[in-house]
């Protein structure tokens, strides 16, 4: 089974410097989640949590070299933008947190995905999480939080 | 995706061999080579073939300028004149695009199963303005069923933990007024608002609230939302509050200190308490309510008897009224004492308290008391 997620995976969050961003940039991290760049268009140069913030991925991976993942908390509107400049800069897994994302735009980013051979999960996902690991997204919240939802291993109930 | 037949529309996902599926790209619409396949199958004369190609890719067209959900069209007529015509169509537009397309004039983009309601369009309004976490609003009864214990106002957090919570308030012999939710992580403010139009029905019993806690609300945002809610409104109908999950603590914890305040008791849940016991309690204390209402009447019927009624220095009973006045009275005093600073320093919320000694948040809770019981200490008070 593919392992999407887990302590090795250099991860950027789009729209970082939001109220949505920020927080779970800090939840990812504290669960072993490697973020290693943000961006919001217009802001960057900026850090949040010490993480260095760029306008575009494009930037970030010129700046930072390969990244694996894009996590966007960005309002529904510019999640077509957002998700379909991520996929050209080169990453290969895109997580598409935010709700009421036009189906029409989904359909755009899910063309742009297959033509460069990219992954996405969402619009509107939870997000990943390898229990221990790594997570992408807003699934189980604050860590301790997540570290009682999720364990590793299959429960005996299901073996 | 074009589904295409030349048998008519009828029962088309069913009649699977007799139909034709046109792929569509995204941005470049149907493939020329899928849309000629679908045209030679009904046998036209070639100048009607181009014209019904033409057809097809207009139909496209006509979906991605609107943002068709879907968009059908059944019959498609050939005239005796050789025009094709759409007789009838229908189109679903996406619910999620209806704010690029003004000029559809779609006043409420929801599927309901009624026309809106004011409080649905109230709610509609309160969205459209926030974009943090989703909010969601549907009236379902207006009036308790038969043999039914009284309406209840529903909120909701989550989808699958809304359906646990909504089986177990029927089946402790409730009727649902409203379906809401508010996930996503929202703001304490639209909880608040969500809160305020839930208790706008009329003839509520009661108050449901059910989130659950592996997504990742910040419990006690919500909490503040119901909390300042439940004061503004002197919430006399119990409420039971099902905040599980990321800082249930915090979030139980305030809703305890404003159930002190209230007229009715509301009660705090975390993730560990199921459904079904948050719908018993919700029963519990419904009858108990009831009972000390009824309670109430009639002492007051007494004390109308003994003509004491407005001189309570002697009663041993203290009446809602009063013991509101006294809350109210306390919490003008606090905020003439919190204005004075802000008038007289200009500074932060935060910087002040932490000047008092008092942590932010609860001052936060304070202010908004404050400001909420100057309106009712004006009326209890006068």
């Amino acid at each position: 089974m593919a392992i999407l997620i887990d302590e090795t995976k250099r991860v950027l969050v789009q729209g970082i410097t939001g109220r949505e961003g920020r927080a779970r940039t800090r939840l990812m991290r504290e669960y072993g989640t490697n973020v290693v760049a943000g961006v919001t268009p217009g802001k960057g140069g900026q850090t949040v949590l010490g993480v260095p913030v760029f306008n575009t991925p494009q930037e970030a991976v010129k700046a930072l070299g390969k990244i694996d993942i894009s996590v966007l908390f960005v309002p529904a509107a510019g999640v077509k933008e957002a998700a379909i400049s991520a996929i050209d800069a080169g990453i290969k897994l895109t997580v598409l947190v935010p709700d009421r994302v036009p189906v029409w735009d989904a359909m755009e980013i899910a063309a742009a995905a297959k033509a460069n051979g990219a992954m996405f999960l969402g619009p509107n996902t939870l997000g990943v999480l390898s229990p221990g690991k790594g997570v992408v997204g807003m699934i189980g919240g604050r860590a301790e939080s997540a570290r009682q939802w999720f364990k590793p291993g299959i429960p005996k109930a299901l073996e | 995706m074009i589904i295409f037949a030349a048998g008519g529309g009828s029962g088309i996902e069913e009649r699977a061999a007799s139909t034709r599926r046109i792929a569509c790209d995204v941005n470049r619409g149907p493939l020329d080579s899928a849309v000629g396949e679908a045209v030679a199958s009904c046998g036209l004369s070639p100048a009607h073939a181009t014209q019904l190609a033409e057809s097809i890719r207009k139909l496209f067209a006509a979906a991605r300028s609107v943002e068709a959900r879907s968009l059908e069209i059944n019959p498609l007529v050939l005239t005796k004149d050789g025009q094709f015509v759409a007789a009838d169509c229908r189109i679903t537009i996406d619910d999620y695009a209806v704010a690029r397309h003004p000029e559809l004039r779609i006043e409420i983009a929801r599927e309901f199963d009624h026309p809106p309601t004011a409080l649905e369009r109230v709610a509609y309004a309160v969205e459209q303005s926030d974009h943090r976490g989703t909010f969601y609003f549907a009236q379902l009864a207006t009036a308790a069923a038969k043999d039914s214990k009284g309406l209840v106002g529903f909120h909701g957090a989550g989808g699958g933990g809304s359906m646990m919570s909504m089986d177990a308030i029927v089946n402790a012999g409730f009727t649902i007024a409203n379906f809401t939710d508010t996930s996503g992580n929202p703001s304490a403010s639209k909880v608040y608002r969500a809160s305020r139009i839930i208790l706008a029905q009329p003839d509520l019993v009661g108050y449901f609230g059910s989130g659950s806690g592996v997504a990742s609300q910040e419990q006690y945002w919500s909490a503040y939302g119901l909390a300042k809610a439940f004061w503004e409104l002197d919430l006399d109908i119990p409420a039971v509050i099902r905040l599980g999950g990321n800082t249930e603590d915090r979030a139980v914890d305030i809703l305890r200190r404003m159930s002190e305040l209230l007229r009715a008791p509301v009660e705090g849940y975390r993730k560990t308490d199921a459904p079904a016991m948050i719908a018993d309690a919700l029963r519990r204390t419904c009858r108990e309510r009831g009972r000390d209402q009824m309670e109430t009447a009639r002492a007051a019927r007494a004390e109308v008897r003994q003509g004491s009624i407005g001189h309570h220095a002697s009663g041993e009973r203290r009446s809602g009224v009063d013991r509101h006045r006294e809350v109210a009275a306390k919490f003008a005093r606090r905020r003439d004492a919190l204005w004075r600073i802000d008038r007289r320093s200009r500074r932060s919320a935060r910087v002040i308290a932490a000047e008092r000694g008092v942590r932010h948040q609860r001052f936060r809770v304070a202010r908004v008391r404050c400001r909420v019981s100057t309106r009712r200490s004006r009326r209890l008070l006068s």
